[in-house]
């Protein structure tokens, strides 16, 4: 297939590079354009056809929940991940973090070979140098025979591997290994097993009349939080009889923002409310105890009476979490949720065999003991987990052999002296069992992306392999490991073996089960707590893991980055939650840099005021704040040489925030898990001051119904396409009345006589924008209806259009100009120069004055460019270069862009952007897609470069695709036959795509729903973008908050 | 008017048309067509087409699926060329002879001699690209080519070059023109060089468009290729 | 005896000549020459003013070249604002050149005597204003190489600039007022080529400006073509007075933007941009008549028959201020009404302060004749005028695009280095030009000035004679003949 030499690979890469070529050939020479080399195959490869997709199915494997994936992969790589829709768990859905596998795929600060780190510095070894090595090792410890005092620690995943595993630490006389997952909620998974006997039953929010939950985020990171929003949008969606969701908690966390009622208590109240309401305790005694408003407990308790079965959830994390959890149970059995909305049945078997944080201590502690002979670690990182009180870097290096599997950087690994990278889970064979009796199939999608530097391992391997590998090299051990690789072995594990595998892994799944390991019941830890009230402080400290770095995985991916935190919309940066009114009291302004105390440590980190937070608490995300820094042979991809680099966590993530872990004191409670709300804290101003690095604006809409809602029981009221506060109606209004269909009003004359002139017309043809043209385009009219029922603000939509439509980050600290400008990380956003097609705004009604209360409402529009018929984009651009298609699009064409910017500010939504930089430029240093990034590219879509406007195309490359393949295969297109990059991926199905102007798609006929409204409609624009009325459900009595 | 005042016109229509010319100059019009590099291997088009008659597709095998062309990896070449080798018989492609261009293929594919096949360490061949859009511009091959366009019609009588050169200017105005006044097949099959399709055998064997000389006209919305 | 009424002899009318009045201290032809011509010629004092402004005009050089490699984000521009310092930078040119234009085609239609003196100066400026101003539209692109998409030239892309944006038509309009107001001041100066060209001693000189003046004769067949042809274009550079500034403030009233969608913008920027342009004038008037000692031709009273323009256009943009609030209050538009709150009270108070100090408060001075007759005041007033008519245009630009319609991108501005750093080169480009401009042609229009002032008679001394019967001595009234 055609490539260029000089650029491997993804074509249409170097947008601006070419322009920049042209106008210099052409000043040059005129004639001659260096049009570069055409590389063939040796061997064609067989099943793909260059420049055509080939989708494979498997696992994704970025959270235990193991969701169902499609990897759309173009000429040997993986350029998109889509949810697979016959998946039992995520039903075609994905979210951001599933996304943004890609870029841990790609990361350009991947180890590209194994290390060793001899006297303090790191060397490059051979594959088969470091499998030596390692086998060595073990041979030694075994000799000294101290190989029962190993530890393993693994990130938790379901599925063959921990079993394979076990057998592979057993076979050198090792104990199982430890499956860490920081994220798991340890007091639900005990709960759930004394109650139900299962660790994660499946959770069904369609069959509840309430939702209640206390503090658990099930749609942030509490559980599997794909299945758990679809089904929650699914529930909240339906217009009449949608379940209350009442959240109870210290902090509003994005789950909150969702909730119709926030009862804010203080940290800890909620074990009183809870008993409260399983009839344990009073309730005013509850009330005064978690210092809530007496009446609305009361009423949540008469409500919760009143509508069985209730789902009630609990993901509190402090000393009490497991008392919580247990109260909680209660409820739900009272209320006869078991079986209806909580299935025992159908087991979510990812959250099985978690070890939780005190078996890790345990470990540490035995590290510290000197009992340890080796560690491994893969893919988990307590040096960054562990608070800095626990001493873990001290006690890890007593271990005399710490290997390390990770394939990135990270301050666990850096303790390490050997690295044998792990292979990422698109490059591997793997299998899950996401819900009991369903077997989740991980294939490769791709080769490896980087060259194993050994002549006898032509590939580079993955981690079960190299174990296999070192089993083979131990006489004793080698006859239990027959299987040449660990896909052999996956196959002779299979049931019905290659065959079925073969069958099944088309679709990604199969029926079965996978044995579940054999885990001695895990030593009983005593909790080791100390008691919140004992410690010193004014405020509450709560942390908590952010939904999109996670426990701090994310943080070296710059579309994680990038993409704002859902509720505080901050991106490239740590920051301190404190409320409006205790800001005020105290003087603190939005970007002043508070010092936090605490008895085990101090952090500094702006202040953002945040009306859903506790007037007497603070609250600090995870997830930044990596530290490690160092000095690691990294692969440069320009000069293609391996140098000595300073990476720490990876250049994304470096020097950037702060980690909260280093506030907390080492606590765990009954359950085992870690006890994320520990302790108290001081805060103070330093003085300092500096602009958050946020994409908003104002956080209200001031009157002006972008973001419109309805209350449930006006909307089956007659006439409830009003109803909700209908925006302030402006003198000179074209009428409000809702315009169907959506035809734009000029399309029809936007071009003139553009048509081929022909004598029997006189020229009067109008050529493409004639509805019977042949070609016909003008007879479409591509729109979206975007749900606000639905839509939960997760953000996932923004990274799927990041990855669909080769969207620049442009938050790395080295991404502005070079001379005397500030190289701080985010400096881009804080000039408001994010690149984002889609954007998710955030209003707040209600509490205006920013006093502490619990009654003001959230409301999450996505916005992106409405393709209105009527653009007030169009008509301003000097060159054309945005214009409106017969198909009723809002074409940005790059190329001819001179960049007058005047569209920009003739759009009233805002949604144009502009490259400020050469983002797209290979040479530049502020490149968005360092090698091998760039490989991810979209080949359909051009990259953008510098000086250039963009925006939304609603995805025209899938329009043009789909158009394509209907005219190849003679037929005109079906409706609902595809649809855009941020539908797709939305976890709440929230968006829908399709062609307006011909009612059998579903966009046509939602476009009509009563609750339909465009935004700024009365500037005539004609808004292609549809949205449906947000439905509020407030407490009886109350009325929901207005703008 | 009078002579005098015709004669003062002209240095102003002079600077004008000087200005628009430069302009058309500055902003690339002239385009890199007829250039014709020189290839690693010089490939014989007219040889494998016009004397074997083989289809363009049975190399270019991508370009009525996909996007792209396609390219012929290297093992399609030596799939013939493992048995034909470079020392030819007199036949009626001329007389016996030893072809220098199918050793430079057998360096490539580091073929030991006939019939070994690729060795290990072949290399791809590195030919010179020379029909390049901008990378801003999405060309299907596949819609043009199902459409009943023929190769020529672009890439001009390949079948004849001894070696390839570019044969349109391939700029914006060339594929505009094209999409707006329509396509005939019969144009098509006459710039492809062959007898004219409503003569003698030809004229059962062409598409029923070619007696009606229908023009098929294609979509010239910048949003078509450029996105 | 008695006396008896005695006729003043000769019976002839008084007279006092109105160059006794125009230009009391100016006698005859050759002084005029003198004087003016004298001005010529480079000094010390003028190769420093050129160095500063050349140095000026290299670090706007400079900073454009780093922008243009970097990308636009080198200047500080921060969405939603997407126009900023360059685009208010143009807007203030093209207003300066409006003033040049005013005084040299339209008083003259009006037959305004105190332009005489003044308008080469203000003509020059409004050339090399207009020629600064043409710049800035191409600086402020994304890729400013491509500019020329916006000319409508015949290419092979089939494709044409897109005649519906108020974009394009500033490239006409610009171009237009370059063409026609340097043709005004090269016609205007051909008389004055040719007394140089008769002065000049330096051969090679001396062919260029015998090029220049293209073969000036003065015969009285070549003054009336002159005439005719220095009518004709003063009427057709009237209209442009108006229609330039309209066009430029269409790129404004055209958007849906609140705060630039205005009916009142055309009248609002022509008035402003006269207004800024007498400014300019003083600033640059000024200081000449004191370093070339032209007080006698820059006289007092001219200088106060501007300021009175001046005072009378600044109370027409202080009236359309209060217009545009007074349509926000009234047309109950919510974003109208919001964004003019934000902008006089909110975050850019400051700014619009400014502005109607300078441009509203200050020159009401001029209502006291002595101001308006105090050189050194109007000096110190026309220089905030200048910066306060910077400041209309930033208060115009920037705020309505930080304060929108969507409230999530309500942002705000602040310029780097790199904006400031174009923002002196465009002074330095700008002066660059006059001050070359002034050392090579007279700035000041001999030929008119001798219109005014009477011809030498040829039997002057016969007029001596009957000096004892009683004729009003032009000696003792301070006029010449």
């Amino acid at each position: 297939m055609s490539q260029d030499t000089k650029k491997p690979g993804v074509k249409r890469r170097e947008f601006l590079k070419v322009l920049g070529a042209t106008s210099a050939a052409v000043a040059a020479a005129g004639c001659s354009e260096e049009t570069g080399k055409l590389i063939p195959y040796l061997v064609s490869p067989d099943q793909t056809v260059p420049g055509v997709s080939t989708y494979y199915a498997t696992t994704c494997r970025e959270c235990s929940a193991a969701c169902g994936l499609i990897a759309e992969t173009r000429d040997g790589r993986a350029i998109k991940l889509e949810g697979n829709p016959d998946h039992p768990v995520n039903h075609g859905a994905l979210c951001a973090r599933g996304q943004s596998a890609l870029q841990g795929l790609y990361n350009p600060d991947r180890f590209r070979s194994p290390m060793v780190n001899e006297g303090g510095a790191w060397k490059v070894i051979t594959w088969d140098d470091a499998i030596t090595r390692l086998s060595q090792g073990i041979t030694q410890t075994r000799g000294a025979n101290r190989a029962g005092g190993a530890v393993f620690i693994n990130q938790h995943e379901s599925g063959s591997f921990p079993r394979f595993l076990d057998t592979w630490l057993a076979g050198f006389g090792m104990p199982p290994h430890l499956s860490v997952d920081f994220e798991s909620d340890a007091a639900a998974i005990e709960a759930n097993r004394r109650t139900y006997g299962v660790a994660w039953p499946s959770l069904s929010f369609k069959d509840a009349k309430i939702i209640v939950s206390f503090g658990a985020d099930f749609l942030d990171s509490w559980g599997a939080n794909v299945p758990q929003q679809l089904d929650f949008a699914d529930a909240r969606a339906r217009l009449d009889g949608a379940p209350r969701f009442v959240y109870i908690g210290p902090r509003r966390s994005l789950t909150g923002l969702n909730a119709d009622e926030w009862i804010a208590c203080k940290p800890g109240g909620e074990l009183a409310i809870a008993n409260a309401l399983a009839g344990k305790g009073s309730i005013q005694q509850a009330a005064t105890d978690a210092g809530v408003d007496q009446a609305a407990l009361q009423a949540l308790a008469t409500e919760l009476a009143a509508n069985k079965p209730a789902l009630v959830l609990s993901g509190v994390s402090g000393e009490s979490a497991l008392d919580v959890a247990l109260a909680v149970a209660a409820i739900n059995q009272a209320s006869g949720a078991v079986g209806v909305t909580i299935k025992p049945a159908q087991p979510l078997t990812g959250f099985e065999g978690i070890a939780h944080t005190d078996q890790l201590l345990g470990a540490v502690e035995r590290m510290r003991a000197g009992q340890v002979s080796v560690a491994f670690v893969r893919g988990v990182n307590p040096a960054y987990h562990l608070p800095k009180a626990s001493n873990f870097a001290d006690a890890f290096a007593k271990v005399p052999l710490r290997v390390s599997f990770s394939s990135f950087p990270d301050e666990t690994t850096e303790l390490c002296n050997l690295i044998i990278p792990d292979l990422h889970s698109l490059e591997s064979w793997g299998d899950a069992e996401p819900i009991r009796g369903t077997i989740a199939l991980q294939q490769p999608v791709m080769d490896p992306v980087f060259p194993t530097n050994s002549k006898t391992i032509p590939v580079a391997p993955g981690t079960a392999d190299v174990l296999i590998q070192v089993a083979k090299k131990d006489a004793t051990v080698a006859s239990k490991f027959g299987a040449p690789d660990y896909r052999a072995t996956l196959i002779a594990g299979f049931p019905g073996g290659a065959q079925a595998l073969g069958a099944a892994l088309p679709k990604g799944l199969a029926a079965g089960t996978i044995p579940a390991r054999t885990l001695a019941a895990a030593p009983a830890v005593a909790p080791k707590t100390t008691s919140i009230a004992s410690t010193q402080g004014e405020f509450f400290l709560i942390t908590y893991p952010s939904p999109l770095l996670g426990d701090g995985r994310g943080a070296n991916k710059p579309w994680l980055q990038e993409l704002p935190d859902p509720v505080t919309k901050v991106s490239w940066s740590s920051w301190i939650e404190i409320h409006p009114e205790t800001a005020q009291r105290l003087g603190i302004d939005r970007g002043d840099i508070l010092e936090v105390k605490t008895a085990n440590g101090t952090v500094r980190a702006p202040a953002f005021p945040y009306l859903g937070v506790h007037k007497d608490a603070i609250a600090i995300p995870f997830g930044r704040g990596h530290r490690a820094a160092h000095a690691m042979p990294m692969f440069d991809p320009k000069t293609h040489t391996v140098g000595e680099v300073q990476w720490g966590y990876g250049r994304y993530a470096r020097d950037l925030g702060i980690n909260a872990f280093d506030l907390l004191p080492v606590g765990t409670h009954a359950a085992g898990g870690f006890i994320w709300t520990a302790t108290k804290a001081s805060v103070s101003k330093t003085g300092d001051n500096e602009a958050l690095p946020s994409t908003e604006g104002s956080a209200r809409q001031h009157g002006r119904g972008i973001a419109q809602a309805v209350n449930a029981a006006d909307l089956n009221k007659p006439g409830a396409g009003e109803g909700g506060e209908a925006k302030e109606a402006l003198p000179g209004d074209a009428s409000h009345a809702f315009l169907p269909g959506l035809r734009s009003p000029v399309a029809a004359d936007a071009q003139g006589d553009l048509g081929a002139p022909t004598a029997a017309d006189q020229g009067k043809n109008k050529g493409l924008y004639r509805e019977d043209d042949i070609r016909g385009m003008a007879k479409r009219r591509w729109a979206m209806t975007i749900d606000l029922a639905r839509c939960t603000g997760c953000s996932a939509c923004i990274t799927a259009c990041n990855a669909e439509n080769n969207v620049p980050t442009v938050g790395a600290f080295w991404q502005n100009a070079t001379i005397y400008a500030d190289q701080k990380p985010g400096f881009n956003i804080t000039r408001g120069r994010e690149m984002t097609w889609i954007r998710l705004e955030r209003y707040f009604e209600g509490n205006p004055d920013g006093k502490f209360g619990q009654d003001f409402e959230t409301r999450f529009v996505p916005m992106l460019c409405q393709h209105c018929g009527n653009a007030p984009c169009e008509p301003v651009c000097p060159v054309y270069a945005t214009y409106h298609a017969p198909d009723g699009l809002n074409v940005q064409v790059y190329n001819r862009c001179v960049g007058t910017r005047y569209c920009s500010n003739n759009c009233p939504y805002k949604v144009r952007y502009f490259n400020w930089f050469g983002y797209g430029e290979v040479d530049r240093k502020q490149y968005a897609f360092p090698e091998p990034l760039n490989w991810q590219l979209n080949p359909d879509v051009t990259v953008r470069g510098k000086g250039v406007m963009e925006k939304c195309s609603f995805c025209v490359q899938r329009i043009r695709e789909a158009e394509n393949r209907a005219t190849l295969e003679h037929r005109e297109l079906q409706p609902d036959e595809f649809t855009v990059a941020c539908a797709q991926g939305c976890p709440s199905r929230a968006i829908t795509f399709g062609d307006a102007a011909d009612p059998n798609w579903t966009v046509a006929q939602l476009a009509n729903d009563k609750r339909a409204y465009h935004v700024f409609e009365e500037l005539n624009t004609y808004t292609a973008v549809v949205y449906l009325k947000k439905v509020n459900h407030p407490a009886a009595g109350a009325t929901a908050p207005r703008a | 008017m009078t002579q005098r005042r015709k004669w003062t016109a002209i240095p102003g229509l002079l600077a004008l048309a000087i200005g628009a010319a430069m302009l058309s100059a500055y902003s690339g019009a002239s385009s890199s067509q007829h250039h014709s590099p020189v290839q690693p291997i010089n490939f014989p088009h007219p040889v494998h087409v016009q004397k074997l008659g083989m289809n363009c597709l049975y190399c270019h095998n991508a370009a009525n699926k996909s996007m792209d062309p396609g390219l012929p990896a290297v093992s399609t070449c030596i799939g013939c060329h493992n048995i034909i080798g470079p020392d030819r018989p007199a036949s009626d492609l001329g007389p016996k002879r030893h072809s220098v261009e199918l050793d430079k293929l057998y360096k490539f594919a580091d073929v030991a001699g006939m019939g070994a096949g690729m060795g290990a360490n072949a290399k791809p061949i590195p030919w010179v690209r020379i029909h390049k859009l901008p990378e801003y511009v999405h060309f299907p091959h596949t819609r043009h080519v199902n459409a009943g366009v023929t190769c020529q019609t672009c890439h001009g009588q390949i079948q004849k070059m001894d070696r390839v050169y570019q044969f349109a200017s391939l700029n914006m105005g060339w594929c505009v023109s094209c999409h707006v006044n329509g396509y005939s097949a019969k144009e098509g099959l006459q710039a492809a060089g062959y007898a004219p399709p409503d003569s003698g055998a030809n004229a059962a064997a062409a598409p029923a468009t070619v007696a009606t000389g229908e023009r098929k006209k294609a979509r010239y919305d910048c949003a078509n290729c450029h996105y | 005896m008695a006396t008896t009424a005695t006729p003043l002899p000769g019976g002839q009318r008084p007279n006092i000549p109105s160059a006794a009045v125009r230009f009391p201290a100016i006698k005859t032809y050759d002084q005029v020459d003198r004087e003016i011509a004298g001005t010529l010629g480079p000094s010390l004092g003028w190769f420093g003013a050129l160095g500063i402004a050349i140095l000026c005009m290299l670090i706007g050089a400079t900073a454009w070249t780093y922008q243009i490699h970097e990308g636009l984000g080198a200047a500080g521009y921060q969405p939603p604002v997407m126009w900023g310092v360059y685009i208010v930078t143009f807007v203030f040119w093209v207003g300066i050149g409006h003033a040049g234009t005013l005084i040299s085609a339209i008083l003259y239609l009006f037959r305004a005597g105190f332009r005489t003196s003044i308008y080469r100066a203000s003509e020059a400026m409004t050339v090399f204003a207009v020629m600064t101003a043409g710049l800035f539209p191409i600086l402020h692109l994304g890729r400013p190489w491509k500019f020329f998409w916006l000319i409508p030239y015949p290419n092979w892309r089939l494709i044409w600039p897109n005649p519906k944006s108020p974009l394009v038509w500033d490239v006409f309009a610009i171009l237009t007022y370059l063409t026609i107001s340097s043709t005004f001041l090269y016609i205007g100066l051909i008389p004055d080529i040719a007394i140089l060209r008769d002065r000049e001693k330096n051969p090679i000189r001396k062919a260029i400006l015998s090029q220049l003046s293209l073969g000036w004769r003065n015969s009285d067949r070549e003054w009336r073509h002159f005439t005719r042809a220095y009518l004709f274009l003063a009427a057709f550079a009237t209209p442009l007075v108006l229609s330039v500034h309209s066009v430029v403030s269409f790129d404004f009233a055209m958007a849906l933007t609140p705060g630039w969608h205005a009916t009142i913008f055309p009248p609002y920027f022509v008035a402003g941009a006269i207004f800024s342009g007498i400014g300019m004038v003083f600033t640059i008037a000024i200081p000449l008549r004191k370093a070339f000692k032209l007080e006698h031709y820059i006289t007092l009273n001219d200088l106060d028959a501007a300021a009175k323009l001046c005072l009378f256009t600044s109370s027409v943009v202080g009236l359309a201020y209060l217009t545009e609030f007074q349509v926000a209050w009234m047309s109950g538009n919510r974003f109208e009404q919001d964004y003019f709150w934000n902008r006089v009270f909110g975050q850019w108070a400051w700014a619009a302060w400014i502005m109607l100090i300078c441009n509203v408060v200050l020159p009401l001075s001029l209502w006291s004749q002595k101001l308006r007759r105090n050189p050194a005041w109007l000096f110190i007033l026309s220089l905030f005028i200048n910066l306060g008519m910077w400041f209309e245009r930033f208060v115009i630009v920037v705020p309505s695009l930080s304060h929108e319609f969507e409230p999530w991108q309500w942002g705000t501005y602040r310029p780097t280095w790199v904006d400031y750093s174009i923002l002196l080169g465009s002074f330095g480009w700008f002066f660059m030009w006059f001050l070359l401009f002034i050392k090579q042609l007279p700035v000041m229009a001999m030929a008119e000035i001798k219109e005014v002032i009477l011809p030498p008679m040829r039997r002057r001394r016969d007029f001596s004679h009957d000096l004892t019967q009683g004729v009003v001595d032009p000696d003792e009234t301070g006029a010449t003949h």
